[in-house]
């Protein structure tokens, strides 16, 4: 029997690994920053190099650090040393060879020759002419992956003119002291900092909490407010819930985030915020584990997200449980946007073939430092499995609702 | 370091030989194993092919006359290669195979077999097993001949192909049909005696 269980345990031990080789060649040449023939904006951050690799070495430490931020765009030297504080960012993915960097400028930048980040549309309700921080966005769990799912989805959920807040973004490469760090998008953020940006207020006057997997947390604000909100959530008090949400804006966000079956949330990755006394507003970020596991579950199974209890899914069926308008809401919008074709697989292709094309010239640097991917044709493979089961997403959800 | 598990693990199935025939029996067999038509973002992989190299361990479960049913535990190594966009690549790949099969003897020397074989088809790169992944696992049909040599040997020759409907992406590195010849060895799982008072 014990022959038995060391088979068992060698079969487990070689259970499910892939090594790739090509002949594809990966030496890109090295050069700096404002050598390096690329389309992408190329970002050159100059620190000092102890107190960077102090705080890359340190993650969960929430060390801050001065730089200096450079871009050049075409050669092109666009924005010339903006004073910065940098930090490491991300919660598993902070883990990564390559790292998220939060940067915070000194004063609000001014944004609006788009020379900071240029999306190619932002929606009618936002405003990135000023910007007081940005993200340099390791791709989260798309990282080694294709590297532009997040920032695909939330194209897609812009092209659709949804009514949803979410972060604007566009890839880069990014420099540390002129020596090549990564492949990282930027974008804007999606907490207090961001809201504030997007919608030109300051920042006392927003109320922002962020679920996470593990608690709520308030972050700004008026936490009094909060606090009623989920006490009001948890008693299923649907009057008044529906008088403190933008309905309209929350019927937008859960639809698109069920729809493209994002299991890394509701119990996760989730915000929401409310300018003064307006409405509360939730705001979609962190897309990369969208269209992979569960293609096949239905939108309420995915909202419903039994692994981790969590307000959004309380909230969610309060309302749609409580309140037969919202119900119906839900469904009339989920048929809208699948009938008039804004969210389909024809419109999300071409978005992914042209940030493909994008990136493409610049993936080998990133396999040279990093494996991530390991090869050109694991990178293809990814971005063929992110089409693939987006179509099949598409058409499981619209035989699901048509049942 | 996939060699040295590859090599581990048939020196350990090699060590359970026994003297009579058992229920178990070792095998390893070895194939050529191709996708006859397969794309990748709408380009096509040319040649995709490869060698496969099966081997692990049958115990033959039930037995109805002279019918009986097999199941068993294998691992799966894959060398595979192809060129997309005239760029050549290579790929080796170990899976977690358990195949169940149906054995119909033929003749005294003969018998022929057809079942399933189920394998994980994703590298598990996370520590989760609930398979949330559609296509986490494969399923393919295999048919095979055996021919006895003696009470503890026989050859094997077949034929496997997928079965489920997937996209051409999980096929790259483990192609959909293998054709394969192999050797097997009727062992004996040696038990502890029971000293009987």
């Amino acid at each position: 029997m014990n022959k038995y269980i060391l088979l068992l345990l060698t079969g487990i031990f070689l259970f499910g690994c892939s090594d790739f080789d090509e002949d594809f060649d990966t030496s890109k040449e090295q050069k700096t920053a404002k050598e390096i023939e690329t389309e992408l904006p190329v970002i050159n951050i100059q620190v000092n190099q102890s107190e960077f690799d102090k705080m890359y070495n340190n993650e969960d430490q929430e060390i801050e650090i001065d730089g200096f931020f450079n871009l050049f765009r075409n050669h092109e030297l666009l924005i010339e040393n903006e004073e910065i504080e940098i930090e490491i960012k991300g919660g598993f993915s902070s883990r990564f060879e390559l790292k998220t960097l939060g940067i915070k400028f000194e004063d609000k930048f001014d944004n609006t020759d788009r020379s900071l980040i240029n999306p190619e549309r932002i929606l009618p309700h936002h405003n990135i002419d000023k910007i007081k921080a940005i993200r340099l966005r390791n791709s989260g769990n798309d990282f080694k992956n294709t590297m532009l799912k997040d920032l695909s989805v939330t194209q897609l959920a812009i092209n659709a003119g949804l009514d949803i807040d979410l972060t604007y973004g566009e890839p880069s490469l990014v420099y540390i002291n002129d020596v090549f760090y990564g492949l990282l998008n930027i974008r804007t953020e999606g907490n207090t900092n961001g809201m504030s940006g997007l919608y030109g207020v300051k920042k006392k006057d927003i109320t922002l909490a962020k679920i996470t997997t593990h608690e709520l947390i308030k972050k700004d604000g008026d936490f009094e407010r909060i606090d009623a909100f989920v006490d009001a959530i948890n008693r299923k008090d649907v009057a008044y819930l529906k008088d403190e949400i933008d309905l309209s804006s929350f019927v937008d966000y859960m639809v698109f985030e069920s729809y493209i079956g994002n299991t890394d949330w509701p119990h996760n990755n989730s915000r929401f915020y409310a300018i003064k006394d307006g409405k509360f507003r939730f705001v979609m970020f962190d897309l990369d584990k969208v269209t992979w596991l569960r293609i096949n579950k239905s939108p309420l199974t995915i909202i419903e997200d039994n692994s981790s209890p969590n307000v959004l899914t309380d909230l969610f069926f309060a309302l749609y449980d409580g309140d037969e308008n919202f119900q119906q809401a839900f469904w009339d919008r989920y048929n809208e946007l699948l009938s008039n074709g804004d969210v389909s697989f024809e419109k999300f292709k071409p978005i992914v073939d042209a940030n493909a094309e994008t990136i493409k010239a610049d993936i080998p640097l990133q396999i040279n430092k990093y494996s991530a991917p390991g090869t050109m044709i694991e990178w293809n493979i990814e971005l063929d499995k992110t089409l693939t089961l987006f179509k099949e997403r598409e058409v499981i959800v619209k035989g699901l609702i048509e049942q | 370091m996939k060699i040295y598990s590859l090599l581990i693990t048939i020196s350990i199935l090699f060590v359970l030989t026994g003297q009579a025939q058992s229920k178990h029996a070792l095998f390893l067999s070895t194939g050529y194993t191709y996708n006859t038509s397969i794309r990748i973002n709408g380009e096509e992989v040319k040649d995709s092919e490869g060698y496969v190299l099966n081997y692990g361990l049958n115990y033959r479960i039930l037995q109805f006359k002279t019918f009986s049913t097999e199941i068993g535990l294998a691992g799966k190594t894959i060398f595979s290669s192809g060129e997309l966009r005239r760029e050549r690549f290579s790929a080796n790949t170990l899976r977690l195979a358990m195949p169940i099969k149906f054995v119909v003897p033929v003749s005294k020397k003969w018998s022929a077999t057809s079942g399933f074989i189920f394998q994980n088809n994703v590298d598990i790169s996370e520590f989760d097993f609930r398979l949330r992944d559609k296509y986490s696992w494969r399923v393919d049909f295999a048919t095979e001949a055996r021919y006895t040599i003696n009470k503890y040997w026989y050859l094997t020759g077949g034929f496997a192909l997928n079965l489920r409907d997937m996209p051409d992406a999980y096929f790259i590195n483990d192609p959909k049909a293998s054709f394969q010849i192999g050797i097997a060895r009727h062992t004996v799982i040696l038990k502890k005696n029971k000293n009987k008072l």
